[in-house]
């Protein structure tokens, strides 16, 4: 039971230092607030914790209900990629019940398992492989449990349909919920826990329609965004007017005598208000009268790849054992040069950031949308100072993340600001405070550099990869934002010669983790660049790319069956219509992508008319659920394919709204058709990402099967199109 | 402030708000009918859509001292007595949504836009469904589903 602290309108400053018994302050009960009692610094941060890892006990995921239910709590949490209902078929399937008596708690911090963020496309491929053996394990301990109290022995007995029974005698009986309501099951997944063969599965497999989806188009289902609780107030951020800029004076008179307005608080540059309305919040703020330090760092998005390339590190060699190209491209006749270009690009979600918390004398609530529930209760129990089991974080849906809800930040505002005035406080990002205080994919410049053998084969590689990367003051190493991710040549084709190197420079706007990461921008030069190294070897993209997957069967037969289904026929040059191919490899995810456009030469109009994806994925759970994560990645990916980058100047973003920065719409998505190629023994792989990656490439090749021209400029537009075919002549 | 009563999905409100303040806040703070969305608040992005007198508006701009008489329908006022409506229905049998946060201004502008032309082509849905963005990347689905839903009709 919590017990409210009862206000007055008094804005609590310094509670962390432990002022309770301020003036006017009026304490309902004898308990102090969760906040002065404990003994942490909010200086201390996140970083005090102690490092949590997955449990990898049966009890810690699953338990039989007295109802035959069964409960599934896990860490990771669904936000329309289709996990609760993937999970849901595992354990169902292990269990031999009916998916309908599966019941998911996802996310909440009180609740479930402690489990790291929901992202890396990872939660299938790990989490999924914990939750089904830790189904298994149960399935083989109802089977124990059971034969004991039918008086038989484990061979004799079948688990299905909720019940253990003696094979030979059905009337000998027992229901899960009989045997085991209640009762732990004491053991743990392991290397050993025997899995039911996939021959077997009547659920798995199976294009279950989703559960997340009915309260998704009746406007029940609720979002970080629309979170409410008992005396809440709306808070505002003040902002400064550029990234960088230093708080030097603030004053709030006006604002705080503005209609609405509960409280008013300042801590070094982190300074907001509250009020009853949100418009009452908008308009106080709009009063406020604060003065920032000038950005004058003279770095725009026009100087942003020299600024990255003339600030780089000393560069890091991706290969283990890199081979020697330079010395080979010094000596070929014939070389291959060529560089490629992205800019920054933001995500964009249309839910922007938000988060309501409501601090107790117990405990810390708080409701938001975010990809890592365990990351927000320690980042809120670091910035107020308090115990990490005494944050409860209810992660509700989000509405849209692609990497930007991995990072904690309206979760911290609005404890920070809840602390200091006294109420519970919700936060809710306007579309402009997403633009210019989110963080990006990053920008880059890469140069591939290669040489063919006598016989047309690929003989040396080397990739110079320049990624935009944030160094924190203070900090050895940029934060990790995976701008490399997909560079290295050689996780799919066999080639020795190669040499990657990723260098990353200091970049103005925060680079972070952004659906595939480097994955799109490196897959286009390495997959472009191939086919323009097939030109010159006077082969097809298709007989080209063969002998180097000639030890990657997994990525030929992908290769084999996108050129199947998309019916490849290149129109090798003037129809003004192509078709273009590129491979991918991410998150244990082999993928093949077609794409055909249409490329007007008069306004350089591109269109993409059609999209082929064949991915291999290992054995899937929920087909439906995984053509439409490919669906959704051909999609978002087309958009920085074609119409989006980010244009900023002295750490203001100068297209910071949709109007400016125009993401793609339904008028511009092609046909998208997905193919499977599945070995129901291999492992399942990830699927939120994998996708994103070829997309670019796919593109750029179709664009020269159409007009004979390549592009390498991130995004795609028509008035590069216009002069690369007046350079053509 | 100014007390207003307003219609919503059947029912009169009586708020007290400033005339300026946005339909949306209202509907969704006041009301607490929290299925019609915030995606950017100039209308760039369609989340906010509701209907007036049936026809589709973005509630981000639409002050509430313009509501006047007519009849507001969100998201949540579509199903009647229980039943969905046949574009709701097409969107669960099209499996549309991911995240689905866009996804109740797209239905209000697919019910509206479904009213008046009952037997779109494919180039007709694109042109009247532009102005509602989805990071998520559903819009194949949405032309499945509206598609479904006018030969359901």
């Amino acid at each position: 039971m919590t017990i409210k602290l009862q206000q007055t309108s008094v804005s609590r400053r310094n509670v962390l230092k432990g002022v309770a018994g301020a003036a006017g302050l009026v304490v309902a009960w004898s308990s102090i607030s969760i906040l002065d009692a404990a003994p942490a610094t909010a200086q201390q941060g996140a970083s005090q914790f102690p490092r949590r890892q997955a449990p990898t006990d049966v009890d810690s995921y699953l338990a039989v209900n007295s109802d035959g239910t069964i409960s599934l709590a896990t860490g990771k949490v669904e936000f329309g990629q289709g996990i609760q209902t993937g999970f849901m078929q595992l354990v169902a399937e292990e269990l031999n019940v009916p998916f309908e008596s599966i019941k998911a708690v996802m996310g909440k911090t009180d609740r479930v398992p402690y489990d790291g963020a929901t992202v890396g496309s990872g939660s299938t491929r790990r989490t999924g492989i914990t939750i089904r053996k830790a189904a298994a394990e149960m399935r083989q301990w109802l089977l124990e449990i059971g034969a004991e109290a039918l008086e038989a022995t484990v061979d004799q007995v079948v688990a299905d349909g909720g019940a253990i029974t003696v094979s030979s005698d059905p009337t000998k009986t027992i229901t899960y919920a009989n045997l085991a309501t209640a009762k732990r099951a004491v053991r743990s997944i392991s290397d050993g826990t025997v899995l039911k063969d996939p021959a077997e599965y009547t659920i798995v497999g199976q294009s279950i329609p989703r559960v997340d989806v009915p309260a998704k188009v009746n406007g029940e289902i609720k979002y970080g965004y629309d979170a409410v609780v008992d005396g809440y107030v709306h808070g505002k951020i003040v902002r400064p007017p550029a990234l960088g800029a230093k708080l030097l004076d603030i004053d709030f008179s006006a604002a705080e005598a503005m209609p609405g307005v509960v409280g008013t608080f300042r801590d070094g540059d982190f300074a907001g208000l509250a009020a009853k309305r949100r418009d009452q919040a908008e308009s106080a703020l709009a009063a406020v009268k604060a003065t920032w330090s000038e950005v004058a760092t003279g770095n725009t998005s026009e100087n942003i790849h020299d600024l990255i390339v003339s600030t780089a590190d000393a560069g890091e060699v991706q290969e283990e054992e890199p081979g020697d190209p330079d010395s080979i491209l010094a000596a070929a006749t014939t070389k291959f040069e060529a560089t490629f270009l992205a800019p920054y690009v933001s995500h964009s979600p249309i839910e922007p950031k938000a988060a309501l918390v409501e601090i107790t004398p117990d405990q810390v609530n708080v409701w938001t949308s975010t990809q890592t529930p365990f990351g927000v209760q320690q980042s809120v129990a670091g910035a107020l100072g308090v115990p990490l089991e005494k944050v409860v974080v209810d992660p509700l849906m989000s509405g849209g993340a692609f990497g930007s809800k991995a990072a904690v930040v309206a979760e911290v505002e609005a404890a920070r600001l809840a602390a200091g005035i006294g109420h519970p406080v919700r936060i809710q990002w306007s579309r402009q405070e997403e633009f210019q205080f989110g963080q990006f994919r990053p920008a880059s410049k890469g140069t591939i550099t290669a040489s063919l053998d006598a016989n047309g084969n690929l003989a040396a590689w080397k990739y110079d990869l320049y990624s935009a990367g944030y160094f924190p003051e203070g900090a050895e190493a940029p934060s990790p934002c995976a701008g490399n991710a997909g560079m290295s040549i050689t996780d799919i084709y066999a080639i020795e010669q190669t040499k990657s190197t990723w260098y990353q420079g200091h970049s103005p706007l925060p680079p972070y983790f952004w659906r595939g990461n480097g994955t799109a921008y490196t897959n286009l030069a390495i997959e472009s660049s191939l086919d323009e190294l097939a030109e010159m070897a006077g082969k097809d993209p298709v007989s080209f790319r063969r002998p180097l997957l000639a030890q990657n069967p997994r990525m030929e037969a992908v290769m084999d069956a996108v050129v199947e289904l998309s019916g490849w026929t290149p129109g090798v040059g003037s129809t003004g219509a192509g078709m273009g191919l590129a491979l991918g490899f991410a998150d244990g995810t082999w993928v093949g992508e077609v794409a055909k456009v249409a490329v007007d030469e008069t306004s350089g109009q591109i269109t993409v008319t059609d999209f082929w994806v064949v991915v291999d994925c290992g054995l899937v759970i929920n087909p439906e659920a995984v053509r439409h994560q490919v669906e959704g990645s051909v999609v978002l990916s087309l958009s920085p394919t074609l119409k989006e980058a980010i244009t900023f100047d002295n750490g203001k973003i100068t297209n910071a709204s949709w109007g400016m920065y125009h993401p793609i719409t339904i008028a511009d998505v092609p046909t998208i058709k997905v193919g499977f190629v599945e070995d129901k023994t291999q492992p399942m792989q990830g699927i939120g990402e994998p996708a994103v990656a070829p997309v670019p490439g796919a593109v750029a090749n179709a664009i020269y099967d159409a007009v004979g021209v390549r592009l390498r400029e991130l995004p795609f537009t028509s008035s590069q199109v216009l002069a690369a075919l007046a350079a053509k002549e | 402030m100014a007390t207003t009563t307003i219609k919503v999905n059947g029912r009169d409100y009586t708020v007290d708000v400033e005339g300026t303040v946005p339909l949306q806040y209202v509907l969704r703070d006041d009301l607490g009918l929290t299925g019609t969305k915030f995606g950017c608040g100039v209308s760039e992005c369609g989340a906010c859509t509701v209907h007036l007198d049936g026809q589709p508006v973005r509630s981000c701009i639409t002050p509430i001292s313009s509501v006047g008489d007519k009849e507001v329908t969100t998201i949540e006022g579509l199903a009647v007595d229980g039943k969905l409506h046949p574009v709701q229905e097409a969107w669960i049998e099209a499996q549309v949504p991911q995240c689905g946060y866009c996804q109740s201004g797209q239905i209000m502008e697919a019910v509206a836009f479904l009213q008046k032309n009952p037997n779109p082509s494919d180039a007709e849905i694109r042109e009247a469904m532009a102005g509602h963005l989805c990071r998520c990347g559903t819009y194949t689905r949405i032309l499945s589903a509206i598609q479904l839903a006018a030969t359901k009709a």
